[in-house]
């Protein structure tokens, strides 16, 4: 059954019967999301949980248009994989749609959708068997303890409108994120994501991890609060950019008086060496918006220090006259990536010296958002280093800093080499995409407990 | 419901157990900018999570299939992964795991969240905006309605018939003020904390519109605020600040399942330990905290949880004493400690974890004025801006919206970008004063995230004002 919800042509069926029953002044956009998913939740590399998920939702975007004026509303229906229930659901869904709709004030912002051109991607991978998979993912943690979740199996996203313009990206995927503990609570942190099952490229990264987690058996350092040379580890510094894509780079935001970032709106600068994009060319994360715009490929947000452009959803083209550069409705990075620097790996302790080296950061949020201070905890495989030398784990520190400073006027330099930190949240639905961040040595870090 | 009982008798023939607990949510969001429609949506989420016990393995198959065939595949794919993972548990289960339920509840709500008009619902929340835009300083205005109705039916092989049926609302209005390179937002009650079981007479309500006017006016009032003095001071904090406190510093680090490991990859572990319970002196003697779902109401009251547990209020911290976790059946099994219904899923998506309900610190003997009038030198702070603590819940820092600087016995000026930091047991054993009954107000969050896969669910907090000695408190950059 769910399997057909695969198919693009269970879609443009879908497609095809809504569009076929628009009036004048009606514009639809069906947005499909959809998953048949596999988690296996582990603790000391052992079963905690497993199961399947089937979940499929088509939104329905409705614009009704008459003299000039514009009223919206949406409306997601659940989809059973049964034509005839789901059918019904359409059917009820554009009932209530259009039974609601012209009650509601004007909404002068509503997207009328454009035709941006059609497209299809399919990319299909050799997963493991749900029946097989715990047992092949258990075969070589014996002896260590591991947390952690597996997810694995098809993502579909796809859209339609009445402008005549239909989207399809569908991916087979699956990650493993874990951590592996030692007998004093002490852990390290990977996330094991290809393309394709590759059971050596598993036994490699645990082996990785492993060695790592060796490092924390050392006696804790507890360091005083105070300002510390930092390095931030490439996922270190990828766990930024959530904190500072919430109202940081949105055009909305920035309009509204509410971003994180708005100093550099008003003129203020990073560091020349930190630039960020919004960079499609992996192909991991759909290009099309909600709207069905095709974002750029690459989109550079911040060029050497500089906010030279804003995302742009259709909605925010609208209110604020300026174009719209495909971004979601949010207004968030979906695939984020920061150039590189010079600095080589096998430097990087001797360049730190006598400072911190953060694998891991944990519970970012804005402290005071106007100024673009953020604060967080470390958090895994984090240590004193002592003259380039690695002395111990460090006890839990709070940061608390500012992004002008963090990466700012304390940025020293960036790594040649950058990881990729594949997107693995699941509220809701798993995510897509991933982030391309270097490592960041930094001057001084403000440590504040 | 007879749909759900007559897909039971497919139950694969290797199942020691088998139930199915569907969920019917209908979700209606409507918020309004600057007095105009910003977003308007409904959707409706309905299915089913198959559970299946095999060999003391649990596993799940979760469909939008409702169907008699697709809940029969759905129980096959259940029995196929707890096969799958028979060998590798960390516990072994049996019935013990899945008490048996039979009951109904059904959350109060005087205008119930069917009888819906969301035309009606957007006028209000635009009329809410132009309220709150009361100079040219206000640069934003947002008012926000998050309405949810929720169907719950549970059934099961070993006897189980259980339905909930509630009505739940979330509501906010909020100001920005701009002015001379100062920004400052005020809230209804900080992010999302309005939120109850009920209907739709808190959205009509005289209070939240007295809410809104308050509102723009702090908002101005804090442009003009200096800022928060920094310093280890006493802090009285207000039940909209009280919420987050007590969610971040008692509701998760007493979550059992979190005690017992099973978060470490995600929002992470506890600095208690089992053998604290009955032992540790958690906070001062004026510290009682109960896990309660009876409160009419409040966002997260129910009958039983999600693995038919009958729900009961229980002290959790009683004199400062930390007396029982939040440990719904599973982990009071592998624990061997006794616990609360606490075992919830957000959705039939996910599969039940220990969670979070109602968390409330009961009221204590100390009027509001009684507090002020203690404190020599310190800070009163309202409505939570900012939380963030560590994976062992011990280093937290806390951001508010509004403050109030009290000096020698009274409230004397309105500081801007009130904060404060501390860890967990030092800060809850300076715990000097707890608010009377005319100082307890009731707050939630839809949003309290945890789990892999992950969930975001409700929970209620209902807490006095609370006073507390020698806190590091401070200001903005």
């Amino acid at each position: 059954m769910s399997t057909s919800l695969f198919n693009p042509q269970t879609f443009h069926r879908l497609r095809d019967r809504a569009m076929a029953t628009l009036r004048a002044g009606e514009h639809l956009t069906l947005s499909l999301a959809g998953e048949q998913s596999q988690f296996i939740r582990w603790t000391q590399a052992k079963v905690r949980q497993t199961g399947t998920v089937e979940d499929f939702t088509l939104e329905l975007t409705y614009v009704l248009e008459n003299q000039g004026v514009r009223r919206s509303n949406q409306l997601q229906i659940q989809l059973s994989g049964h034509p005839a229930t789901d059918d019904m659901r359409l059917n009820e869904a554009l009932q209530t749609l259009r039974r609601e709709t012209p009650e509601m004030p004007e909404d002068p912002f509503a997207v009328i959708p454009q035709n941006h051109g059609s497209d299809q991607k399919v990319f299909r991978s050799e997963l493991l068997q749900p029946e097989s998979a715990a047992e092949i993912l258990a075969k070589p943690l014996k002896g260590l303890d591991l947390a952690g979740i597996y997810a694995a199996g098809p993502v579909v996203r796809a859209l339609a409108t009445s402008a005549g313009q239909t989207l399809w990206f569908s991916t087979e995927t699956f990650s493993f994120d874990y951590s592996l503990y030692n007998s004093a609570q002490k852990a390290v942190k990977s996330t094991f994501s290809h393309s394709e099952w590759d059971a050596n490229a598993y036994a490699r990264d645990l082996e990785r991890a492993r060695k790592q987690l060796e490092l924390m058996d050392r006696p804790t350092v507890d360091l005083p609060r105070g300002e510390h040379r930092a390095y931030l580890a490439p996922a270190a510094v990828a766990e930024l950019l959530p904190t500072m894509s919430w109202s940081g780079f949105g055009e909305s935001y920035h309009r509204q008086g509410v971003s994180g970032l708005k100093r550099l709106r008003e003129g203020a600068r990073l560091s020349p060496l930190f630039s960020l994009h919004e960079d499609f060319t992996s192909g991991l994360v759909p290009r099309f918006s909600p709207s069905g715009e095709i974002a750029p490929e690459k989109l550079t947000l911040i060029d050497r220090g500089q906010l030279v452009n804003t995302l742009v959803s259709a909605r925010s083209a609208g209110e604020y006259g300026v174009p719209s550069n495909g971004a979601n409705a949010t207004e968030t990075p979906r695939s984020a990536a920061i150039d590189s620097g010079d600095l080589d790996e096998k430097d990087i302790l001797q360049r730190l010296g006598t400072g911190v080296y953060l694998s891991n950061l944990h519970y970012l949020n804005w402290s005071d958002r106007p100024t673009g201070r953020i604060t967080g905890l470390t958090r895994y495989a984090c240590f004193y280093v002592k003259d380039g030398e690695i002395v111990g784990p460090l006890g839990t520190l709070r940061w608390d800093d500012t992004v002008y400073r963090m990466l700012g006027t304390e940025l020293e330099a960036l790594t040649k080499h950058v990881e990729t930190s594949p997107a693995v949240g699941t509220y809701f639905q798993r995510e897509l995409g991933a982030t391309r961040t270097p490592g960041a040595l930094l001057r001084s870090m403000r440590f504040t407990l | 419901m007879k749909n759900l009982k007559d897909a039971l008798t497919q139950k694969p023939h290797e199942a020691d157990w088998a139930g199915l607990r569907e969920v019917r949510e209908i979700m209606r969001h409507r918020v309004a900018r600057d007095g105009k429609p910003e977003q308007s949506h409904a959707w409706e989420s309905h299915g089913v999570m198959a559970e299946v016990l095999v060999d003391g393995q649990f596993g799940y198959a979760a469909t939008a299939d409702l169907s008699p065939s697709g809940l029969a595949d759905a129980l096959q794919r259940a029995a196929a992964q707890a096969r799958g993972s028979k060998n590798l548990s960390i516990a072994r289960f049996d019935l013990k795991a899945r008490p048996v339920v039979q009951g109904r509840y059904q959350g109060k709500a005087v205008q119930g969240l069917s009888t819906h008009n969301p035309a009606e619902v957007m006028s209000r929340l635009i009329e809410l905006c132009a309220r709150m835009k009361t100079s040219p300083k206000i640069v934003r205005t947002e008012a926000f309605a998050l309405a949810t109705t929720t169907e719950v039916r549970f059934v099961s092989t070993n006897g189980s018939e259980g339905e909930q049926f509630f009505d739940l609302i979330t509501l906010d209005c909020n100001a920005t003020a701009q002015d001379a390179g100062v920004v400052q937002t005020r809230t209804g009650a900080g992010m999302r904390g309005l939120s109850f079981q009920g209907g739709w007479e808190h959205l009509f309500s005289p209070e939240l519109t007295t809410r809104a006017d308050r509102v723009a006016a702090q908002a101005l009032e804090l442009l003009a605020a200096e800022e928060c003095p920094t310093g280890a001071m006493d802090l009285i904090l207000m039940p909209d600040q009280m919420m987050l406190q007590i969610h971040e510093s008692i509701g998760h680090p007493l979550e059992l399942d979190r005690i017992l490991g099973d978060e470490r990859n995600y929002a992470g572990w506890s600095f208690v330990k089992p053998d604290d319970f009955g032992k540790l002196q958690y906070g001062s003697t004026l510290m009682n905290v109960t896990f309660d779902p009876s409160v009419e109401g409040e966002f997260a009251s129910y009958a039983f949880d999600d693995h038919g547990r009958p729900a009961t209020r229980e002290f959790l911290i009683e004199k400062g004493l930390l007396k029982r976790p939040l440990g719904g059946t599973e982990s009071q099994l592998r624990a061997g400690l006794p616990g609360v219904a606490n075992a919830r899923a957000s959705s039939w998506n996910r599969a039940p974890i220990d969670r979070m309900a109602n968390i409330n610190l009961e009221a204590g003997n100390s009027t509001l004025d009684d507090m002020i009038r203690s404190v020599e030198k310190g800070v009163l702070m309202e409505s939570n801006r900012s939380w963030s603590i560590d994976d062992f819940r011990n280093k937290f820092q806390f951001g508010c919206e509004y403050g109030k600087l009290i000096e020698n016995g009274k409230i004397t000026r309105t500081v801007r970008n009130p904060n404060y930091r501390g860890i967990t047991v030092p800060f809850w054993t300076g715990l000097k004063k707890v608010g009377d009954l005319s100082t307890v107000g009731t707050y939630g969050t839809p949003y309290c995230g945890k789990g892999e896969p992950n969930q975001a669910i409700r929970v209620g907090h209902r807490s006095p004002a609370c006073l507390f000695s020698n806190v590091e408190v401070f200001g903005g950059a």
